[in-house]
């Protein structure tokens, strides 16, 4: 039992975690399918148009005050100013969308509030603080009359030229116009509301006659905020009832609540038609149970308008941020609340609020989708959230003309201040449909560029007028968008009278930064003859860019290409004079400096003027390429200079130090000085104390140069101490050993040992082959180092008498410590046996017998006009001498290192 | 009292691998979209951390660690070489990109 218990304690916070609960969204009743669709249709009006008005139809009955007042702390002065100043925000958004408010107040007549006042950014908290002003003066009166409030508010608007109009109507009381018999007035006024015949009856058919219909005709939008406190107890038990009329009056049909004397509860207020028939204005009816919420109710109409998509609020604040949103708008009724994004870092937040915040947060630019979390305080108060495309729609000109072909076209932007173009491809899903006099008509939507086409479409050349519409529904990861829609008129022109441009096509794709495409296209005369026509046009814009991003992101070129027209005059304009039949071509060039491969779309605008005839603006698209151009010559050079000074810079650096810092490091060593005679016979040593090794005293002759204990390094900086202090033990007065570093710089620095002057040394493996150039030690190891030393008088003295020569044989033995008698033997056995040091010291004879001094060296490549005398290759001081220095090969041991 | 051994010097090993690392991001960026096709800069600093500093580094504990053998109390680490040597040659395929794309980008016309 415990176990069941747990378990749906478990799963109750599991759900209460996961899942999404709009406990605390603002809303007692949801907005009806009408209601959505009539705040839509405000937010394609605007689309597509420049002008909004927006009367505020505030009312000013008793019964929002006193003992049982629904709004006694007149908290709706603030909310229509923050509503204002709403309306300025979107009045910023949209690019050259003009905002007006004006306003009334309603009781049982009509009272004015403000004149109509263009609303701006700058003048939004003037226009805001004057309307609060005036709500909180206002005195208020008994009854609320509806009619006369609309009437005002009809009249205010129907002279307007605005495109897009809306009426925000605010009242906390059912109709009560009069005084009298409530029910009476209330039918009567209802009969003119609504247009129905019998005025003691509830309207129940469809007429479009009353004040609404026209309302509607007018295209006024008409949202109405009902403010119902259910708390509070009201003196005609009927109230409900006429309350109830307010919903069916706004959205045309409705069922009303507890009618009295067996009225009908079904009424019908308006010509009620649907789909494609319908062509008026709609309205929407809301509902709030308190003033914050009939402020979340006015936020709802502003938000919906900018194709905002309202989100649930979780429980637990967490919502998600998803690419291709924008911004996101929060209202909450909390007194503080912050915003933190995935990283628990805090995006936004505020203290001490007082009446409740709308805030909007500004989304950065996501690859993937993201975490954040609303956290309000006090939790569970009323929290709407809206999420933002920020999609601003920039609809081409196009004229369309009877029996021409045509296309409509235009662009999806994301800021229209900017036009800056939108990336539809961050979204998971995007369909775009669009329709013209009400058929489907085939459209396509370059989600990367953002633009559309609806395609080829030809009015019929009787017509006047086509209705265009179109929709684009976006979803991304977790939200599934308003569907941001255009609805527009457009003019068909007479055929006859206007030259028709024929579609601009390029000649070629821009190769490369010099290359260049033309555009041409033919204007052709008008059928009628008998007028002046002119083709003015503007400045292509590129409005595509598609790139190839295989290797990176686009390119942005917006700003680099540069047009050319040809055949037009200065002002860019192509006239063609009454009479002529000749059809004229008009060329644009392209040019980028800035190179990608690329499909692009041109856009090409015009007006075309003929006498009579205003000008009409008409665009129209053309589709090019530009393609990289690459010298394969160059691109193998850049890549072999890279490649080689990527390696090249490295090997400078290294020989640079190698070259500073050649270091011969040893640790204990060991020298043995063992007097020898040579031995012609067997051209080998002969031990000058015993006839073999074995009668020497070994170890004891070697005397320690460098304990084990001890390192020292040679070469590293000649000029060192320690140089100093075993550079004479090492070298003797013999050798001087010399390093060089190598020119692959990894490799051991090169060692040489350098007889000094008037001496004559033989080494160990020395390859001796009579031929110029250094002779090397084949062994780089400094333990097999040995070599026999005698004066070169010596040696000729020898070759001269015959007389035995005698010299000294150094041996070096490294690690003495691991060595033990018999390996000191075996080393100098080996010098002793070695027959590179044989074999030298013969020849050493040999040519001392043949070249005596005086006579020039034969094949050791010296210079023969050098010296006076014989010069021996042996005396490293002559500096003919093709060998006088014998170098060593001795880097770095290995395994010597690995011992200290 | 016992000598304090030195150890070599770990910079130039993790200089490479941060390089290294550092230069396939690099890479990567454009395949990302996150740099634009004609942007240049991600590429050269990629081509300065490999080959170019992942050889130099490669090279300089050669170096260190060589010239540390002058002291009696320094410990070589071969492990360092080891990695750096295998840093070394992977960089060269890393550098590739990078290389590759500069000359595409610089042999426009």
């Amino acid at each position: 039992m415990k176990k069941l218990i747990s378990l749906l304690l478990f799963s109750l916070a599991i759900t209460t975690v996961v899942v999404p609960s709009k406990g605390i969204a603002a809303g007692t009743k949801p907005l009806s399918d009408y209601g959505n669709a009539a705040i839509q249709e405000l937010a394609t009006c605007l689309r597509t148009s420049n002008s909004l008005d927006i009367f505020y139809l505030i009312d000013a009955s008793t019964s929002l005050e006193g003992t049982n007042g629904t709004d006694p702390k007149r908290k709706r002065k603030d909310i229509v100013a923050q509503d204002i100043k709403r309306w300025a925000e979107i009045a910023g958004f949209q690019k050259d969308l003009e905002v007006n408010v004006a306003g009334a107040f309603f009781n049982r007549t009509s009272i004015p509030l403000a004149n109509w006042q263009r609303l701006t950014k700058k003048n939004s908290a003037t226009v805001a603080d004057s309307f609060s002003n005036k709500i909180d003066r206002q005195p208020l009166g008994n009854y609320t009359n509806w009619r006369v409030g609309l009437e005002t508010a009809y009249n205010a608007l129907d002279q307007r030229d605005a495109s897009c109009k809306a009426v925000i109507w605010f009242t906390d009381g059912g109709l009560w116009p009069a005084p009298g018999d409530r029910l009476a007035t209330s039918l009567k006024e209802l009969s003119a509301l609504c247009g129905a015949s019998g005025a003691n009856a509830v309207p129940n058919k469809d007429s479009q006659k009353g004040l609404m219909s026209k309302v509607r005709r007018a295209g006024i939008h008409v949202y109405g905020i009902l403010l119902v406190d259910r708390s509070i107890k009201t003196d005609d038990k009927n109230e409900p009832f006429y309350r109830s009329i307010m919903q069916p009056l706004i959205e045309e049909k409705g069922q009303l609540q507890k009618a009295p004397r067996n009225l009908s509860e079904d009424m019908r207020c308006g010509e009620n038609l649907e789909g494609e028939e319908k062509d008026y204005a709609s309205g929407a009816f809301l509902e709030a149970s308190s003033p914050a919420e009939v402020a979340f109710k006015f936020m709802k109409i502003v938000a919906t308008v900018q194709d905002g998509t309202e989100s649930e609020c979780s429980k637990d604040g967490h919502f998600y941020v998803d690419p291709g949103i924008a911004s996101i708008e929060f209202h909450t009724d909390a007194t503080s609340w912050k915003i933190v994004d995935s990283n628990n870092k805090v995006v936004k937040k505020s203290n001490k609020v007082v009446g409740g915040t709308t805030t909007r947060v500004t989304v950065p630019p996501l690859t993937e989708s993201t975490d954040w979390k609303f956290i309000p305080s006090p939790s569970g108060g009323l929290c709407a959230i809206f999420v933002y495309p920020e999609l601003h729609l920039d609809l081409h000109d196009k004229a369309l003309v009877g029996g021409r072909p045509s296309s409509i076209t235009g662009q999806f932007l994301t800021s229209a201040t900017s036009g800056e173009k939108a990336d539809l491809t961050v979204f998971k899903n995007v369909s775009f449909s669009a329709k013209v006099d009400g058929f489907a008509q085939d459209a396509d939507l370059n989600k990367a560029a953002a633009s559309f086409k609806i395609k080829e479409y030809t009015p019929e050349e009787e017509a006047k007028f086509v209705s265009v519409s179109a929709k684009l529904n976006l979803e991304t990861q977790h939200y599934i968008l308003s569907p941001l829609e255009l609805r527009q008129t457009k003019e068909v022109n007479a055929p006859a009278l206007l030259p028709n441009v024929s579609k601009f096509v390029f000649d070629q794709p821009i190769y490369g930064s010099t290359g260049k495409a033309t555009a041409t296209s033919t204007v052709i005369v008008p059928e009628d003859k008998n007028h002046d026509s002119q083709v003015c046009f503007d400045i292509p814009e590129v409005i595509a860019d598609n790139q190839d991003e295989s290797s990176g992101a686009a390119t942005n070129r917006d700003s680099s290409w540069d047009w050319k027209p040809v055949g037009l005059d200065v002002q860019n304009c192509l006239n063609i004079l009454r009479g002529t039949n000749r059809d004229q071509t008009v060329s644009f060039e392209l040019t980028n400096p800035k190179q990608a491969t690329s499909k692009g779309e041109a856009l090409f605008g015009y007006r075309i003027s003929t006498d009579g005839v205003d000008a009409i603006r008409d665009t129209s698209t053309a589709d090019f390429e530009t393609q990289e151009k690459r010298s394969g010559g160059m691109f193998w050079a850049i890549l072999l200079f890279c490649l080689a000074l990527g390696f090249g810079i490295p090997w400078l650096i290294l020989w640079f130090l190698n070259k500073k810092n050649s270091v011969y490091a040893i640790s204990g060593l060991m020298r043995a000085e063992i007097p020898v005679s040579y031995d012609s016979d067997f051209k080998r040593l002969v031990p000058v104390d015993g006839s073999s090794t074995d009668e020497l005293q070994l170890p004891e002759q070697f005397k320690n140069i460098v304990t084990d204990k001890d390192v020292v390094t040679f070469f590293s900086d000649p000029s060192s101490a320690q140089v100093a202090r075993y550079g004479s033990n090492l070298n003797t007065s013999v050798v001087d050993f010399s390093a060089k570093p190598r020119v692959w710089p990894l490799s051991r620095p090169r060692f040489s040992a350098t007889p000094k002057s008037g001496m004559f040394v033989a080494m160990k493996d020395q390859l001796f082959t009579n031929t110029p150039g250094p002779r090397r030690m084949t062994s780089n190891n400094l333990a097999r180092i040995a070599y026999f030393a005698c004066n070169s008088s010596d040696v000729d003295s020898s070759a001269r008498t015959g007389h035995q020569l005698t010299g000294t044989l150094v041996v070096f033995v490294t690690r003495p410590s691991m060595m033990s008698g018999a390996h000191f033997k075996g080393n100098v056995d080996q010098a002793i046996k070695d027959p590179a040091i044989g074999n030298a010291i013969f020849e050493a004879l040999e040519f001392s017998r043949k070249n005596p001094k005086g006579n020039n060296p034969p094949d050791f490549g010296g210079n023969p006009g050098s010296g006076g005398g014989p010069v021996s290759p042996l005396d490293p001081q002559d500096p003919t001498a093709p060998s006088g220095e014998l170098n060593a090969s001795a880097g770095f041991d290995t395994d010597l290192l690995k011992d200290i | 009292m016992g000598h304090s051994s030195t150890r070599a010097t770990k910079f130039p090993l993790i200089v490479g691998l941060v390089s290294i690392s550092l230069s396939i991001v690099l890479a990567a960026l454009p395949y990302l979209k996150l740099v634009s096709n004609s942007d240049l800069t991600s590429s050269l600093i990629g081509w300065a951390l490999t080959p170019v500093l992942t050889f130099t580094m490669f090279g300089l504990d050669f170096f260190f660690q060589t010239k540390g053998l002058s002291q009696s109390n320094f410990v070589s680490m071969e492990i360092y070489g080891k990695i750096l040597r295998v840093v070394a040659y992977v960089s060269i395929l890393v550098a590739m990109f990078h290389i590759w794309r500069i000359a595409l980008i610089w042999s426009l016309v």
